[in-house]
């Protein structure tokens, strides 16, 4: 790693890290700090603009701004589906946001295993849910603070370590989260989202990609590279099909999402959220899809670099060309450690009130009060950022793959919301059926290194089984737990 | 199967209303335009071509997948500010479609007499 930034950029980080603590403090002064729901879904008081941000600072993490690029680096211009893919998440959520939204508020869900125990009364079928989803946002946890060790190294030019960066940064996550909970991870992430988009200007304005400027770039990559110009083969469109998919699907129910869909004070709330953020992927990885394409022109004649590299040393490049550039690079940087900050307690905040409420809660402590359980959350939170931070200091996969393998595990439960909400047919013994033969299907097919069968990706693959069998034993049997009520088109569960 | 479970998984339901769930909505239109706008922003309909052609500076598949992502950003914020449900319509199906056929016949489980009998009562009201 060798982005060297100097004492401003660790000036600007340092600021940063002291207003996310402020906030953390602040917020532990609202709310009753006690109340399970209000810890973890602030009160269900989402207000839009705050709404929009934390979804915003949430769904573009670390690897959009660290990983993203080095994807574009490494695949070239067909990287431009990253916008359709992160676009597919906010159609996804058509399909089924305001339905649980309303569902949630009326019958007081927290956690996403909530809705699936009382959609579906099947206990096996909550746990292994609840099992594939810790599995999966704890990889995504784990990805978060991989990145943070890369952006502190690299912000330091190596004078703090890699180590350091992760623990340094995880501190202050676990700090301002146990204190406000929900809260204070929301307005952190109002403050994170503003960075970001602070900083993604900023990455336009340094790239400032004017059609001569890009048809420079362009003819410059197909000069020396002209597989990263050449229109899309078949192959390759398949893969685009199947990523679209994969991310629509996967994304859409992360557990932190659900819970902000649950936390939005209102319909309407949601609804102007999305009306906006459906349009943020054309900002927000367009321009980190134009970077990726100038560290081609940029960084061609460098040697092999590993994808997560990309960003710090394109910065470090620009960062020597003027004090203007120089400037833009320390915001950059701070907006990058923002994606990733506000990531990763988004989901740690996440997992922690799944470990409480729906894991340990049940089985150790069946009878505790909300303040005992939201006590449990905050000491689950330590000891699961401790565990993290110990397999963190020793990575052995890029951001990207990380990512990968945490969006088919989550394909799997996708269809507990997706068809959960809108498809009364479905029943709990199709939806296990379904989830376990998936979950199956993906796993014998990484042992057996096919991660993908025909360009399409072996989540995908295991998503088309599951629904699959989830249909079939849907229909071909009649769950007695499912009793209509008399007066109600609607079905009902008793 | 609970009982095997006890003490080792938690309760499914607890202390929770009957769930009542959303009418499914009928609008399969808006699925069509999405899958139509997602099958066009990506170019696997377009031949190779040596030089590719560029557009704004960027190779026109680019562009069109671009485009693309743009098209599809505007018609779902149509469809959220037009088309997506009330909350009355969420909680008691008033101007939402349900799961029934014009007969009144659960479209779903149709052999399920239960359902019949009560959804078709239901579409009685409604008439």
């Amino acid at each position: 790693m060798t982005l060297s930034l100097g004492a401003g950029a660790v000036a600007a980080v340092g600021l940063y890290l002291a207003l996310l603590v402020g906030i953390g403090y602040v917020t532990r002064r609202q709310g009753s700090r006690t109340g399970f729901s209000d810890f973890y879904l602030a009160g269900r008081g989402l207000s839009g603009f705050v709404l929009l941000l934390t979804l915003y600072a949430t769904q573009y993490s670390g690897n959009t701004l660290l990983g993203y690029p080095g994807e574009a680096y490494r695949l070239g211009f067909s990287w431009v589906m990253s916008i359709g893919f992160m676009m597919a998440v906010i159609v996804v959520y058509q399909l089924f946001a305001p339905q649980l939204h309303v569902l949630a508020q009326r019958h007081a869900y927290v956690t996403p295993g909530d809705w699936i125990a009382h959609r579906f009364d099947a206990p096996r079928l909550t746990l292994l849910a609840n099992v594939l989803l810790v599995l999966a946002i704890s990889n995504y946890l784990l990805a978060q603070l991989v990145a943070m060790g890369h952006v502190t190294e690299g912000l330091s030019g190596g004078t703090v370590p890699y180590w350091v960066g992760v623990v340094l940064l995880t501190l202050v996550v676990i700090i301002y989260e146990t204190a406000g909970g929900m809260r204070a991870v929301a307005w952190t992430d109002c403050v994170q989202g503003v960075m970001l988009a602070v900083g993604l200007v900023g990455l336009l304005v340094a790239v400032a990609p004017t059609p001569g400027h890009l048809a420079e770039l362009t003819s410059a990559i197909a000069a020396t590279q002209p597989e990263k110009v050449a229109v899309p083969s078949w192959e390759v469109s398949r893969n685009w099909f199947s990523t679209i998919l994969l991310i629509g699907c996967s994304a859409a129910v992360y557990p932190h999402a659900i819970q902000r869909i649950y936390a939005a004070r209102s319909l309407e709330t949601l609804r102007r959220s999305f009306a906006i953020m459906v349009f943020l992927p054309l900002v927000t990885t367009g321009a980190v899809f134009m970077v990726g394409m100038f560290a081609i022109q940029e960084l061609g004649t460098t040697g092999p670099i590993d994808a997560d590299q990309v960003v710090p040393l394109l910065l470090n490049h620009w960062s020597t060309q003027s004090l203007t550039m120089y400037v833009l690079c320390i915001v950059v940087i701070t907006a990058i450690v923002a994606a990733i900050m506000s990531t990763a307690d988004s989901v740690l905040l996440s997992l922690s009130s799944i470990l409480a409420k729906d894991v340990v809660g049940p089985v150790f402590m069946p009878e505790a009060s909300d303040a005992e359980l939201t006590r449990a959350g905050k000491r689950l939170s330590w000891v699961v950022v401790t565990i993290l931070v110990g397999i963190a200091l020793a990575p052995r996969i890029t951001l990207w793959g990380l990512t990968e393998i945490k969006m088919e595990l989550l394909a799997q439960v996708a269809p507990l919301f997706l068809l959960g909400v809108r498809w009364h047919g479905m029943t709990g013994r199709g939806a296990l059926a379904g989830m376990v033969v998936g979950t199956s299907v993906y796993l014998a097919l990484l042992a057996a290194g096919l991660s993908e069968v025909w360009n399409i990706h072996a989540g995908i693959v295991a998503l088309g089984v599951n629904v699959a069998v989830c249909v079939v034993v849907s229909q071909s049997g009649h769950d007695p737990r499912l009793r209509p009520i008399a007066t109600s088109n609607h079905r009902t569960f008793e | 199967m609970r009982s095997n479970l006890s003490g080792v998984m938690p309760d499914a339901a607890p202390a929770r209303a009957p769930l009542k769930l959303p009418p499914a909505p009928r609008r399969w239109w808006i699925g069509a335009v999405y899958v139509l706008l997602f099958a066009v922003s990506v170019p696997w309909y377009l031949p190779a071509s040596d030089p590719v052609p560029v557009w704004l500076g960027l190779p026109h598949w680019v562009v069109i997948a671009i485009v693309g992502s743009a098209a599809i950003a505007v018609f779902t914020a149509l469809v959220v500010t037009r088309f997506w449900p009330t909350e009355e319509e969420i909680v008691h199906g008033v101007a939402g479609p349900t799961n029934l056929d014009d007969d009144g016949r659960n479209r779903i489980h149709p052999n399920n007499t239960n359902h019949d009998q009560s959804d078709g009562s239901r579409t009685e009201e409604r008439r």
